[in-house]
Order: C-alpha cells, then sequence, then structure tokens
C-alpha cells in the first residue's frame, strides 16, 4: 500500500461520515414526506437492521471459522421470535407509545409502579453490560483500519478510532438528542441509520459473492473441500452428543431472541421509534429476511479463509484479508465501509438509548432530589448529549484497555446475555399482573450477579487479569462455588452453564419474591395499565392538577420554543375556567406522559406527585364548576320531577325492601295518602287483601330475580276502598347491576271497569227483551187457540156430543203446550246450582242414546254408537248433563227427519284433560249466521219447538266450565262437540 | 384473532425443528446437492417462517383489528 491509498482510505472513511451527516440533514429536511407511510416502513424496517454490528461482519466469521454454524443461533433466533412478534411486540409497543416510554429501563421501572430505584438498577447494570459491546465495534473499526492501511504506512501510527468515536458522538447528538422528548420521530437518525442497514448489506452480499464464485467457485466447492478435510469437516456439523453443543445452541437461540427486542439499541429502533404499530407486521418478514440475506455468505467467507489461510484464529479478519490477498482493493474498501457503516449504526443509535437511560434514571433522580427544580430541562437535555459522549468515550477506553486476547464474538454474547436478565421482568410482566416491584429487583440483581460469577469471571480468567486457580479449585478452595461448575454442575460449555444459572435465578426469584410480596397502589395500576384489563381497584386517590401549576412545569422541563405551542394543545384552546374537574384529571395524566417522554416514568411521577397544589384561585374555580354542575343537575332533576307529578297514573319508587320512597301526587290522592305516610308502607300494602295472597309472591319472586312484573290488580287505599287497578313494576339498578329498588306504576281502572259493567248490562237488557218477545211469541199461539175455541163454546152455538169434547181438548193441548215452554223457561232460569258428582259419562250417554234409538226408528233414523270409552269420568251434575245430552240428540235427529237414510253418530271419549261427547248427523246442517244465534233463547230454524233447548244446552255447559264445538254445512249436517273438563269446576260459577 | 394463534403456533413448531432432537435428524456429516444437510435445513427452516409471516402480513392486508 502506498500513501496515497492510505490516505484516500482517510479519505473515504471521512467522506462517509460527511455522507451520514448530509443523509440525516436532508431527512430532518423533508422529515414530513418521509414520515409517510412507504417511507417510514422501509426506513423502519432497515433501521431495525441495526441488529447487524461490526460483529455480524467480522465477529460472525470468526465464529463460523472457529465453532461452525453455532453463529447462526443469533440470526435464527430473531427469526423465530418473528413469529411472536404481532402478538408480543406489538403489545409492548402498543403499551410503550401508550405510556411515552424511551428506554427498557425505563419500561421496567414504569411497569413496577414507577420506580426510580428499579429504573437506576436496570440502567446502570445495561450500561456496564453494553459499554464491552461499544468498544467491540470501535476495535472492529480500529482493527479493520489497521488491515487496510498495512503495517509499513505512515497512518499506521494514527488511530482514526477515537476520531470516529468522538465523531459518532457529535452526530447522536446533532439528530438524536436534538429534543428531550425520545418518542418523537428522530428523522434523520433512523434514516442515517436506514441508509447504513442498506450499505452493509450490499457491502456483504458483494464481498460475500466475490470470495465465493471469484476466488473459489461457488458454494459446492467449498463445502466439498471442507468436508474432505479432517479437521475442519466438523464445522459443518454440531458436535455429535453429549449433548454439550445442543444446548448451547439453545441457549444462544433463546439469548438471540430476547436481545432482539430488548437491547438498547433495538428497543429504540423497534419499540420508541415505531411509526405505526401496525408496520411490526411487515417489520416481522421483513428483518428475517434481511438476516437471511446478510447471513447467506458468512460461512463461504469463513471456510473459504480457512482454506486460504489455514488458521482459524485470525478468523475474524478473514471477510477483508481474503480480498486483499487477492488484490481486490475495491472490493477490500467496499467491506471496510460495509463494516463501517454497520459499527457506526450501532454506536449512534446504542450511545443514544444508553444515555437517555443514564441521565433519565442515574442523573434525573439526583438532581430532582436535589430540588435543583428550575434547571430541569435543560440539565437533563445536557446530561443526554454529555452521556452520548461519555458513553462513546468510555468504549473508546475500554477498547484500548482490553488486551485483544477475547475473540470480539465472546464480548458481543456477554452483552447479549446481560440485557437478557432484563426479559423476565419486561416480558413476564407484560403478561402477568402478579409481579411485583420487589420480585423484578431481586430477580435482575441476582440475574446480573449470576452473571457476572459464571461468565465475566471466567472471561477475565482467560484475559489473564483473575488467576486460573478460581475455575479449577473455586474461591478459597470451594470447589462447588466454582464459576463455571456452580454447585457442581458440570459437563457444560461455561456460556450454557451462565445462562442457565443466570435465568434460574433470575426467573425463579422474580416468580417467588412476586408470589410472596403485595403490589402497592401504584404498583397495581401499572400492572393494569401494561397486563390490560380492568384496574382491580382505583388508585390512590390522584392529584389534580393546577393549571397555573402545569404552566410552570411545562416551561421548566420543556424546551421553552414548544411550551406554548405544547400548552395550547394540552388546554385544547380552552380558557383554564371552562376545564371541568374530568378535564384537569385527564391534564394531569397527559402531562405526566408527556413528562415521561422527556425524563422518564419514575421522574414524571415523582415531580407530579411533588409539585401539584392548587392555588387559592383555581379552588375557587374549582368550588365554581361545582355549584355550576350541582345547578345544572338541579335543574334536571327538577325537570324529571315536574314530569313526573304531572302524570294521572300513581307512580312509586321503592327501596330493595319494597318500601315506598316516592309517590307522586296522582299516587298519594288515589292512595289516599298524606305526603309522610308513604315510608311506612310496601308495595303489598296499596293491594286488595285478595290479591296480596293471589300475586303477592309472584311480584316478590320477580323483583328478587331482578324482572318486571305487570297484571292487573284490585288496589286499596288507605281507607280500606278497593279499586280495580293495573300494576306494572320494574327493578332499577346501579351499573353494577346492583339492585337499588323499583319504580312502579298503579293505573287505576275504575273508569274502565264501570264502562264494562255499563255495557254487559246493556247487552243484558236487550238480550232480556229479546227473550220476553219470544215468550210472547210462542205463547200467543197456543193462546189464539184457546181464545178461539172458548169463544165459540161460550157462544153457545156448538152442539151435541163431539164437538164440544174436541173444542175443550183442542183447549186443553193448548195449556199443554203453554205449560211446556213455561217449563222449559223455568229450566233455563231456573236454579244456577250444581250438584256436582263422579259419574262414569257412559253411564249418563248410554240411556239418552237408547231412548233415542227408539224415538229415530219411525222415520229410519239410525242411531250409532261409533266409540263409547268406559273409562272417562268426570265430576258433573248427572240429570243436568242427561238432560244436555237428550236435547243434543235430539235436535240430531230431527235435522234427519226429512231424509231417508238418516244417521246420527255418538261418541264418547277423553281429549286432554277433558271428556268428549260427539253426536254428528248427516241432517240439514245449518248456516254460519244460523251458528252463531244458535244458543240465544228462542231462536229456532224448527217449524216446532221453543228454542229453549239449545240456550238450556249452553247455559248447562257453561256451569260445568265446558265448550260447545259446532262444525256444520249445509245440506251434509252437523256435528257438535260437547268438551267437559274432568275435574269439574272448583268454585261455582255464577251465570247471569 | 386467528392470524395471531397461527403464528404463535408455528412459534411452537418452528421453535422444536431448530432445536434438540429434532435439529439432530439434520445434524448428519452428509452434503445434500452439494450443500451440508444442517446447512441446507437451517435455510431452509428460515426461509419457511420468512414465508409464513409474509403470507400473514399479505393476507392481513393494510387492515387493523
Amino acid at each position: 500500500m502506498n500513501w496515497h491509498a492510505d490516505a484516500s482510505l482517510g479519505g473515504i472513511l471521512l467522506a462517509y461520515l460527511l455522507f451520514l451527516f448530509l443523509v440525516a440533514a436532508i431527512a430532518e429536511r423533508y422529515s414530513r414526506r418521509l414520515q409517510t407511510p412507504p417511507f417510514r416502513t422501509v426506513t423502519y424496517v432497515l433501521a431495525i437492521s441495526v441488529y447487524c454490528t461490526a460483529w455480524t461482519f467480522y465477529g460472525s466469521v470468526g465464529l463460523a471459522a472457529n465453532r461452525g454454524l453455532e453463529f447462526l443461533t443469533i440470526y435464527l433466533g430473531p427469526a423465530l421470535v418473528a413469529l411472536l412478534w404481532p402478538t408480543v411486540l406489538r403489545k409492548l409497543v402498543r403499551v410503550a407509545k401508550e405510556q411515552r416510554i424511551t428506554t427498557i429501563s425505563d419500561f421496567i421501572a414504569s411497569r413496577y409502579g414507577k420506580s426510580s430505584p428499579l429504573g437506576t438498577l436496570v440502567a446502570a447494570l445495561v450500561v456496564c453490560g453494553m459499554i464491552p459491546y461499544i468498544a467491540l465495534q470501535l476495535k472492529a473499526v480500529s482493527a479493520s483500519f489497521k488491515m487496510m492501511i498495512g503495517g509499513d504506512s505512515v497512518l499506521s501510527g494514527f488511530d482514526p478510532t477515537l476520531l470516529v468515536a468522538v465523531t459518532l458522538g457529535v452526530f447522536g447528538i446533532l439528530f438524536g438528542a436534538r429534543n428531550l422528548d425520545f418518542t418523537k420521530h428522530q428523522t434523520g437518525l433512523m434514516t442515517a441509520v436506514a441508509v447504513e442497514s442498506v450499505v452493509k448489506l450490499v457491502a456483504f452480499v458483494l464481498v460475500g459473492a466475490f470470495v465465493t464464485w471469484g476466488i473459489f467457485d461457488g458454494f459446492t466447492t467449498i463445502f466439498a473441500r471442507v468436508a474432505a478435510h479432517p479437521e475442519w469437516s466438523r464445522l459443518l456439523v454440531l458436535d455429535a452428543p453429549p449433548a454439550a453443543s445442543y444446548t448451547r445452541w439453545g441457549a444462544m437461540l433463546l439469548i438471540s431472541m430476547t436481545a432482539v427486542m430488548l437491547l438498547p439499541r433495538q428497543f429504540h429502533v423497534l419499540v420508541v421509534q415505531n411509526p405505526r404499530e401496525q408496520d411490526v407486521r411487515t417489520a416481522a418478514w421483513a428483518f428475517p429476511l434481511y438476516l437471511l440475506v446478510i447471513n447467506l455468505f458468512v460461512l463461504p467467507i469463513a471456510l473459504g479463509g480457512l482454506l486460504t489461510f489455514g488458521n482459524a484464529a485470525v478468523a475474524d479478519s478473514f471477510i477483508l484479508a481474503l480480498p486483499l490477498k487477492a488484490e481486490a482493493h475495491a472490493v477490500a474498501v467496499v467491506v471496510f465501509l460495509g463494516g463501517f457503516s454497520a459499527a457506526t449504526a450501532m454506536i449512534v443509535v446504542d450511545s443514544l438509548a444508553l444515555s437517555k437511560m443514564i441521565s433519565n434514571d442515574i442523573l434525573l433522580p439526583f438532581i430532582l432530589r436535589g430540588r435543583r427544580f428550575e434547571e430541569v430541562y435543560w440539565a437533563s437535555l445536557n446530561s443526554t448529549r454529555l452521556g452520548i459522549l461519555v458513553v462513546v468515550t468510555l468504549g473508546y477506553a475500554w477498547a484500548r484497555m482490553e488486551a485483544g486476547q477475547l475473540l470480539l464474538v465472546e464480548m458481543g454474547l456477554l452483552s447479549f446475555i446481560a440485557v437478557t436478565q432484563c426479559a423476565p421482568a419486561a416480558l413476564l410482566g407484560l403478561y402477568w399482573r402478579r409481579g411485583t416491584r420487589k420480585g423484578a429487583f431481586v430477580g435482575i440483581s441476582l440475574g446480573f450477579a449470576l452473571w457476572f460469577y459464571t461468565l465475566i469471571l471466567p472471561a477475565l480468567v482467560k484475559e489473564g487479569v483473575v488467576p486460573s486457580s478460581l475455575l479449577a479449585q473455586g474461591p478459597f478452595a470451594v470447589t462447588w462455588l466454582s464459576p463455571v461448575a456452580l454447585f457442581g454442575l458440570s459437563g457444560f460449555d461455561t456460556l450454557s452453564h451462565g445462562v442457565f444459572w443466570s435465568l434460574f435465578f433470575n426467573v425463579g426469584a422474580y416468580l417467588l419474591v412476586s408470589v410472596l410480596t403485595t403490589q402497592d397502589a401504584d404498583e397495581r395500576s401499572q400492572a393494569a395499565a401494561f397486563v390490560g384489563g380492568a384496574v382491580s381497584e382505583p388508585s390512590r386517590t390522584p392529584a389534580v392538577l393546577s393549571v397555573s401549576e402545569l404552566e410552570r412545569l411545562i416551561h421548566l422541563y420543556l424546551p421553552a420554543d414548544e411550551a406554548d405551542e405544547i400548552l395550547g394543545q394540552l388546554l385544547d384552546d380552552k380558557a383554564p375556567r371552562e376545564l371541568t374537574l374530568p378535564d384537569l384529571l385527564d391534564l394531569r395524566i397527559r402531562v405526566e406522559r408527556l413528562l415521561t417522554a422527556s425524563l422518564g416514568a419514575a421522574a414524571a411521577r415523582y415531580i407530579i406527585e411533588d409539585r401539584f397544589t392548587i392555588s387559592q384561585g383555581e379552588a375557587r374555580q374549582l368550588v365554581e364548576s361545582f355549584q355550576d354542575m350541582q345547578r345544572s343537575l338541579r335543574k334536571s332533576e327538577r325537570l324529571l320531577a315536574s314530569v313526573v307529578e304531572s302524570v294521572d297514573d300513581c307512580i312509586f319508587t321503592t327501596d330493595v325492601d319494597g318500601r315506598l320512597i316516592t309517590v307522586n301526587a296522582a299516587g298519594r290522592r288515589l292512595l289516599g295518602l298524606t305526603a309522610t305516610e308513604a315510608p311506612v308502607l310496601t308495595y303489598l300494602d296499596i293491594l286488595g287483601e285478595g290479591d296480596r295472597r293471589r300475586v303477592g309472591g309472584a311480584i316478590e319472586r320477580a323483583v328478587a330475580e331482578g324482572r318486571a312484573w305487570r297484571g292487573s290488580v284490585s288496589g286499596l287505599t288507605r281507607g280500606r276502598h278497593r279499586f280495580p287497578a293495573h300494576l306494572a313494576i320494574s327493578c332499577v339498578f346501579d351499573p353494577q347491576r346492583v339492585p337499588l329498588g323499583t319504580v312502579g306504576v298503579l293505573r287505576d281502572l275504575t273508569e274502565q271497569v264501570a264502562t264494562q259493567q255499563r255495557l254487559i248490562q246493556r247487552e243484558k237488557l236487550a238480550s232480556l227483551g229479546e227473550m220476553a218477545a219470544g215468550v210472547a211469541h210462542e205463547i200467543r199461539n197456543p193462546l189464539g187457540g184457546i181464545k178461539m175455541a172458548t169463544r165459540l163454546l161460550s157462544s153457545g152455538e156448538v152442539s151435541g156430543e163431539r164437538i164440544p169434547r174436541e173444542m175443550a181438548e183442542s183447549i186443553l193441548s193448548g195449556i199443554v203446550e203453554i205449560e211446556s215452554i213455561i217449563s222449559d223457561l223455568l229450566d233455563y232460569a231456573r236454579d244456577t246450582r250444581l250438584d256436582c258428582q263422579d259419574y262414569r259419562l257412559d253411564r249418563i250417554l248410554g240411556p239418552v242414546v237408547e231412548s233415542a234409538q227408539a224415538e229415530g226408528e219411525p222415520h229410519h233414523a239410525r242411531v250409532t254408537v261409533r266409540r263409547l270409552d268406559g273409562a272417562v269420568s268426570a265430576s258433573v251434575d248427572g240429570p243436568r248433563l242427561r238432560q244436555v245430552f237428550a236435547n243434543v240428540m235430539k235436535n240430531a235427529l230431527e235435522a234427519t227427519e226429512r231424509r231417508a237414510d238418516g244417521r246420527v253418530d255418538v261418541a264418547l271419549y277423553g281429549r286432554g284433560t277433558a271428556a268428549v261427547v260427539e253426536v254428528s248427523d248427516n241432517g240439514v246442517g245449518m248456516t254460519a249466521e244460523d251458528r252463531d244465534k244458535i244458543f240465544l233463547p228462542f231462536f229456532t230454524t224448527k217449524p216446532t219447538g221453543t228454542g229453549l233447548g239449545m240456550a238450556i244446552v249452553k247455559k248447562i255447559m257453561d256451569l260445568h266450565g265446558g265448550e260447545i264445538e259446532i262444525e256444520s254445512v249445509p245440506g251434509e249436517g252437523t256435528t257438535v262437540r260437547l268438551v267437559i273438563p274432568r275435574a269439574g269446576l272448583a268454585a261455582p260459577v255464577e251465570v247471569g | 384473532m386467528k392470524a395471531r394463534d397461527l403464528l404463535s403456533a408455528c412459534f411452537l413448531v418452528f421453535g422444536a425443528l431448530l432445536v434438540w432432537p429434532l435439529l439432530s435428524i439434520a445434524n448428519r456429516p452428509a452434503l445434500v446437492g452439494g450443500v451440508p444437510s444442517l446447512v441446507l435445513y437451517l435455510f431452509l427452516v428460515w426461509a419457511a417462517i420468512v414465508g409464513v409471516l409474509a403470507w400473514v402480513a399479505a393476507r392481513a392486508g393494510g387492515d387493523d383489528p
């Protein structure tokens, strides 16, 4: 390499850094457009690929050359867990957005009741775990730079690492920490990171293709040559059992699954900078695809390096060494830029996320407790900015200090396992409500302690910092405390061993301590907010926000130029006077969230709790707004009351025991109550004695079951006066379905019932008139005969023996006719009581049928019994019923009189709870019109007969509670069915 | 939601495919089409995961629960 080439490499490096600044600046300029759907989703997906760092470039190849396929777990884990992203990650994103969370430490602190100590613990431990990771990136930059310029260059004494570190710090400050609110979209930074993801992917694929097809003859050649190699062929499989390599495989899969979501940089781009919850779905397939593509060539490069150089110890540099050896400098430069871009993206995002943790969770608690409120915004912003520089500087220092014995990849893995210690508290806390702050605290502490003991100590031993006797004999020669075989657990590699013990203690302590301790109100409400579902009980009375205090707070904790705009948004352009109490409570929550985005959950809670008091003026305003509310409530109450009072029905309310609480004016009038009398009554007291027994139970049951009840009752006034009424009662509940009492409406039906009675009376009178006319008509005929005969006899004009006797006979027959009419009439009108006994109905029907058969004989009418169920019995008045049957039979015979083939069928059978006597004939039949009148007294279609027969049948059937069904077709015949209830009637019924 | 249940089930299935003992089936020193069987197996599983996720995302489209 010559001086020019070296200088140009330095130039390329600087140009690339400049390019990053330019991209970010332009993106900021067009941030509005870049935040529209296609751009922001693509940016999001590419930015997530900040997961692939310089480690992917150099470390993966190194790992592949040394341990075979194991490196794939680091990328397979994320691909696998992406299947859960639409569920788990979306919930994580949703909660983080709701709570305005900006870092993983803030997330955990917020979940467990916005606990400041927990946040500090997590932040401190994560920062400790991540600094080596940043150091790793810087080391990669430095190592690759050295390789590029070679050992004999004038630049060989120059290490660009510090320059790069500081430049990236400045980049982070300019484009990341320009605003304290990290939930705001950092378009410039995200776009630059996305562009870097493209650069590294292109670079890797390019060099992969170059090595595979440029240096070798494709995949198969490389694989075939390695498979034939006695030593290296083992790289193409996992070590055969003992299962050690499978456990290491599983452990690495597990830690990479959690790390891809919880690493500070991943949490920042994946969760905090997520543009839209739904974009997670796109990221879930695009990100694993990105990982797949970038990993295609790792193995060919690693194996190609082995085949070329034969030494696995320098495998980390294969990716650069291969093109350099092939004299393909352009390719080497591309690789260098790819690795550089991977490193810079990681350093920028990681240092940004870590500085936020340092500022919010480590420094801010001290600043706040120091009561130096006035400068909090600037103090916090500057501490964040300073934090970025501190983090990159620490990384640089670590990179310089670290002697280089460890392979890069091992440092990366240790960082992964460190951040995995946050997974139980963070991810279980998202689904398990019972997790407590103490559980999280103990779990994370133990996890990190074990991480240090079982993983860092052995690494330090390898490094030579700690004597190796520690591993072999354990501390103080206690073998079972050996960091690589804790409690005698041996047979595992160091990594699996460390992952197992740290997670075992972490999860175990988290679950156990959580179950054994209880949550305070803050924890409960935050657990509910994170896990979802209703808050089991309200958290402690929230402090009400004072508007003037709010203004002061916003000016103190948010940038001055945005304060007024934010205030306007918060107040929704309402004047402070217009705010109601719910508005103020809502305002408090929103301000707390706003502060959370900038200062973290714990600090925001601290500030709100500490600061919010109500000023005199605002107290007065609150009182006034309460009074306004009360006034408007009273107004609507009065309106409702006047509606109730003006209704004519009795409207009453009762408590749960049925005691009347209120009765409206109409009700008091109706029931004759004075204003003070209502409370001593229950709703049963306003019912008549009989109804209380009849429906009281039903009403009480309905009310007890929360149903409504309605029906006819008789009401009872205080003066013991009964009146017909309709009652409707329904239950009243509060929003939790707890019964409060009932509301009832009692409608006085006196008027309606009186009207009904008048109508019935009128009908009765009308039918009486009809009957009187019928009687008169019937009697007038025989009376006419008698009159004529009597007149003849009395005139003395008749002589002889025979004629006077005929006259006398005619008079007698007229009198007999009249007598029979009167007897029928008496039958109809007489005594309306039944004398019921149990009868077998066939015993009553049998004789009637027999006499009918005899009667039908002369005019060839055949009476047959079609069916006679002997067992059918009923409680009836036997003689009366016999009369009924006789009348019906008589009608049937008369209807068939004129036919030569007259036929009457009789049947007796049971139907349900009734007995049925069916008489059908094939006689003259009747029209529908006649059928309607058939039961009217003195209605008849026949030349003879009084027309009382069917009226009597109807009356007796009514007395038995029975029914008469008639089917008839003129000219074809009639069927009469007498339906008699077998039980008879429990109580005698009066028929007017 | 059905898609999420499907993905959760796939997580278990693919998870099982990627660890012992199922992994040991592909873990043999043989080349399939010139590619080591384990390498081929892992990349196929990987591609299947991407396929399932892409299919679910495409089917869900722009609408959102």
